[in-house]
């Protein structure tokens, strides 16, 4: 499913070298709908780019983010 | 042997750039420009993002290619130099020394003869008698380095020679930096692509590589890989600007690569030399290296058996690149390029390479010598051809 409607979680990242390997890290795990998007103005972050997600999958993504050492700065959930 | 034909060309300069491209790198590079033109990591609209996919794949590509977990670790520079100035002006100060081996191309050899200018120490390892790298000489300078300096102590290794074509150990080298407490800047320029390259083994290297030649991508392509052990906080950024990251910060981003990294990179080159790391990789790295020491053994040969050439550096027991370099008796060396291409289509570079120390270690200094550094499709007979072709010219020249 690509996610289209909140609730969203976004992973947030100092760099886009690391929002663009987390979007493949997610996607080789099969994380449906993750996607990089603009990050959204109200939450603030070092990166124009972040990694919206299905809220439900937020916890997963950051174990697997963790486990490729890929690194990230939070996850917001927005509703 | 019959002039060759109009579009006959041997291509022994593969050491300046690669060429011709292979077609997995311009079909990569078309791609690119017609699906992914964005400006990577500026925007969240679906070309920027593309672009941002690509290089992030390139740089994967690179940090397997290095043996380095961390791809953040590759920043992408304009070249070899470019990454050389930075590894080599961000790292040393006033009172630091830096300790060079005798083959140094000019794009350290500068920095490091400016760095002098402003109150850096620069020592000079010799060479061994045949003109190589001598790993025994760069330990001891190193070493009394590290005993008579206060400051940062920094070894420099040409990894692969532009002028002998010899490879310098870098395991080796790394240890001798490890035990003078000291970092190793590599200048893989020629290196690269040609052979197996590991940081694991040198952790405490900053390896600097150019995109355009073995890597078979665009000129004005490349970056400096950060070993694992290297803190990127002791390198000061040779660049300052945008990253598309921090923007509401004046302050240069401290994180890995946006801190070397500033300004719009070249996305069409890095695609093309990642396309290139595709095909090496795919290819075997040790197999590359064979086939270069393979065209290097044959040239040495053949070079040997028309007599009257001095080959540079040790014999072909030596551990080489597919490059090898000679002076000639009895005829002008650019004279004898200039009727190679002319007459036979066989394209080669003649003179110092941009190497002076290099020429003088190895004896040929100031009239430089003749390269052969035949390209990756430049096979067996193509070689045959440009030696017959060398002993036609040659013997023409000293009859004159």
């Amino acid at each position: 499913m690509n996610p289209t409607h909140p609730p969203f979680a976004y992973v947030l990242f100092f760099t886009s070298a690391a929002a663009f390997r987390a979007e493949r890290v997610a996607r080789d795990a099969g994380i449906a709908g993750a996607r990089l998007v603009p990050t959204p103005r109200s939450l603030s972050s070092d990166c124009g780019a972040a990694l919206r997600l299905d809220e439900a999958a937020a916890e997963a993504v950051a174990t697997l983010l963790l486990n490729a050492a890929v690194p990230f700065d939070r996850i917001e959930r927005v509703s | 042997m019959a002039p060759p034909a109009n579009d006959k060309v041997v291509y022994l300069d593969a050491a300046a750039t690669s060429w011709p491209k292979p077609p997995e790198v311009l079909a990569a590079l078309t791609r690119h420009l017609a699906d992914s033109g964005g400006n990577p990591g500026r925007a969240g609209h679906r070309l920027s993002l593309a672009a941002g996919r690509n290089l992030c794949a390139v740089r994967e590509g690179l940090a397997a290619l290095f043996g380095l977990k961390d791809p953040s670790r590759i920043a992408f520079s304009s070249g070899a130099t470019e990454s050389l100035n930075l590894a080599l002006r961000g790292l040393l100060r006033r009172g630091d020394v830096v300790v060079a081996d005798p083959l140094i191309h000019n794009a350290s050899a500068r920095v490091i003869s400016a760095l002098a200018h402003e109150g850096v120490h620069v020592v000079h390892a010799p060479p061994d008698a045949s003109g190589a790298f001598d790993l025994d000489a760069f330990v001891a300078a190193l070493r009394t380095a590290a005993e008579q300096c206060r400051g940062r102590v920094l070894g420099l290794l040409t990894l692969a020679s532009n002028v002998s074509g010899t490879i310098a150990p870098l395991g080796a080298a790394a240890e001798a930096a490890r035990e003078a407490d000291a970092m190793l800047v590599v200048d893989a320029a020629q290196a690269v692509g040609h052979l197996p390259i590991d940081l694991a083994e040198a952790p405490n290297a900053l390896l600097a590589f150019a995109g355009h030649k073995g890597l078979l991508g665009l000129q004005g392509s490349g970056g400096l890989a950060l070993g694992a052990e290297i803190d990127p906080a002791l390198l000061i950024p040779l660049r300052r600007g945008g990253t598309g990251s921090r923007s509401e910060s004046e302050e240069q981003p401290d994180f890995l690569p946006d801190r070397f990294e500033a300004g719009t990179p070249n996305p069409p080159g890095i695609v093309a030399l990642g396309a290139g790391v595709a095909l090496l990789r795919a290819a075997s790295l040790d197999a590359e290296e064979e086939r270069g020491a393979e065209k290097s053994r044959l040239l040495i040969e053949g070079l040997c058996r028309i007599g009257g050439l001095r080959i540079l550096g040790p014999g072909p027991e030596a551990r080489r690149i597919g490059l090898v370099s000679f002076t000639v008796e009895g005829a002008d060396p650019a004279a004898v390029a200039l009727a190679l291409d002319d007459e036979f289509g066989v394209l080669c570079r003649v003179g110092l390479h941009c190497a002076p120390r290099a020429h003088r270690a190895l004896g040929s200094y100031p009239d430089g010598a003749i390269r052969f550094a035949p390209g990756r499709d430049v096979d067996e007979d193509a070689l045959h051809y440009a030696l017959d072709s060398l002993a036609q010219v040659l013997k023409r020249e000293r009859s004159r």
